[in-house]
């Protein structure tokens, strides 16, 4: 009898052939990443000359009730265990969670204060500082692949009562121990009263940051 | 960030980044434009990918991830897959085996993304379970699971039915408690 997986290996080694050639997409690859690096360089400049510009007439630069560093100055050192720690988690609650047929929402609202058991109310619970804003925008990019993460203040999901938009995506992350093992909560709003909390393990193995199991129990409505 | 690093590793490893495209996009242009845009994201980050030890699991890793987000887009303007041109010496293989090979291909293009992932990277790019469940960002039992479903899928049509399918391979020791 034949086998089946014989046949997909056959028939992917068969067809990788037709794949197209390499040397255009190197020149294009490698040409666009210079224009990208001169447009960094460009926009580090304009950047530079505006802040510049606000220091010298002595303008402070207001800061919102959530805004990450103080006022007026960019937090220098990104907390890469932070990072790392929320990513890892965020990914697997992302991919494991069902969102139904779509699956992970193109978009997803983070809301950029971690709480005690991520927002869900066991008896009570306690929002932490907010996360810095370099620590936002590196998770995003980690996940650029998976959505669009929008960190918002409020989780603006309704909770309650009936609308025609569409169901968004709120998630709430839980507070952050020390450590190379923690537990790192997640939950999710999705729609009306559909909500879910997972609480992974989160351990740094090898050097690299991984979920290795759940530890507090699923809640759902 | 090594430049002449991301150059060197652009040039050795655009071809075979461009075959598992292909493989899992079903068409040139948009592998082509796959790789593209997986390399400059992976320039983008390129300190942390050449921090990583192995810079191909981590931008097989970004090629997956946007592939499988590109479908997600385009699944409303999909069009079915047209067949690709046959290999040059398929003069010589027997008429039987390649309307298997154009079935098999056209059925791998209706899996969901993730199935045909994990089919192409068992068994094109040869990984093992644990480097696909990295890859995907997912436990070893998803990785059989899902592979377990597209051979299943595969074997609903009449012409696969009689194919045996591919002895499960040995669980791993636990990933995850609950």
């Amino acid at each position: 009898m034949n086998r089946l997986d014989a046949l997909v290996r056959d028939t992917l080694d068969d067809r990788a052939t037709g794949a197209p050639a390499a040397a255009p997409v190197i020149s294009r690859v490698l040409a666009d990443r210079s224009r990208r690096r001169r447009r960094g360089w460009l926009a580090v400049a304009a950047t530079a000359a505006v802040t510049a510009a606000v220091v010298a007439v002595g303008v402070g630069v207001t800061r919102g009730p959530d805004a990450g560093g103080p006022a007026g100055v960019t937090t220098d050192t990104t907390d890469e265990r932070t990072v790392a720690r929320y990513s890892v988690a965020l990914e697997r609650f992302l991919r494991t969670s069902d969102w139904g047929a779509g699956g992970v929402p193109d978009e997803v609202y983070v809301t950029i204060r971690p709480d005690t058991h991520a927002g869900w109310d066991f008896n009570g619970h306690v929002a932490g500082d907010p996360i810095p804003a370099d620590v936002r925008d590196e998770i995003s990019e980690r996940l650029a692949d998976l959505t669009h993460l929008n960190w918002v203040v409020k989780d603006p999901t309704p909770k309650s009562g009936t609308t025609s938009e569409p169901a968004k995506a709120a998630v709430t992350l839980g507070l952050l121990a020390d450590g190379d093992k923690v537990n790192v909560s997640v939950s999710a709003f999705y729609g009306f009263d559909n909500g879910w909390l997972q609480t992974y393990v989160v351990e740094l193995q090898h050097g690299s940051w991984k979920v290795t199991g759940t530890d507090a129990p699923t809640g759902l409505t | 960030m090594a430049e002449s690093d991301f150059t060197r590793y652009v040039e050795a490893r655009t071809g075979s980044l461009l075959r598992l495209a292909y493989l899992l996009a079903g068409d040139a242009h948009t592998a082509e434009d796959l790789v593209q845009e997986t390399l400059l994201r992976a320039h983008r980050r390129w300190d942390r990918v050449s921090r990583a030890g192995s810079p191909d699991a981590y931008v097989r890793r970004i090629l997956i991830n946007q592939h499988q987000s590109w479908r997600r887009r385009r699944a409303s303007t999909e069009l079915a897959v047209a067949p690709a041109g046959l290999p040059d010496d398929a003069a010589a293989d027997t008429q039987e085996s390649l309307a298997a090979r154009d079935l098999a291909w056209r059925l791998l293009h209706e899996l969901p993304a993730q199935q045909r992932a994990v089919l192409v990277l068992r068994y094109y790019a040869d990984l093992r379970d644990a480097d696909i469940a990295d890859v995907l960002g997912c436990a070893q039992g998803t990785v059989r699971s899902l592979a377990a479903r597209a051979f299943a899928a595969l074997r609903r049509h009449p012409d696969l039915a009689n194919y045996a399918v591919p002895l499960p391979t040995p669980a791993p020791l636990p990933e995850e408690t609950s």
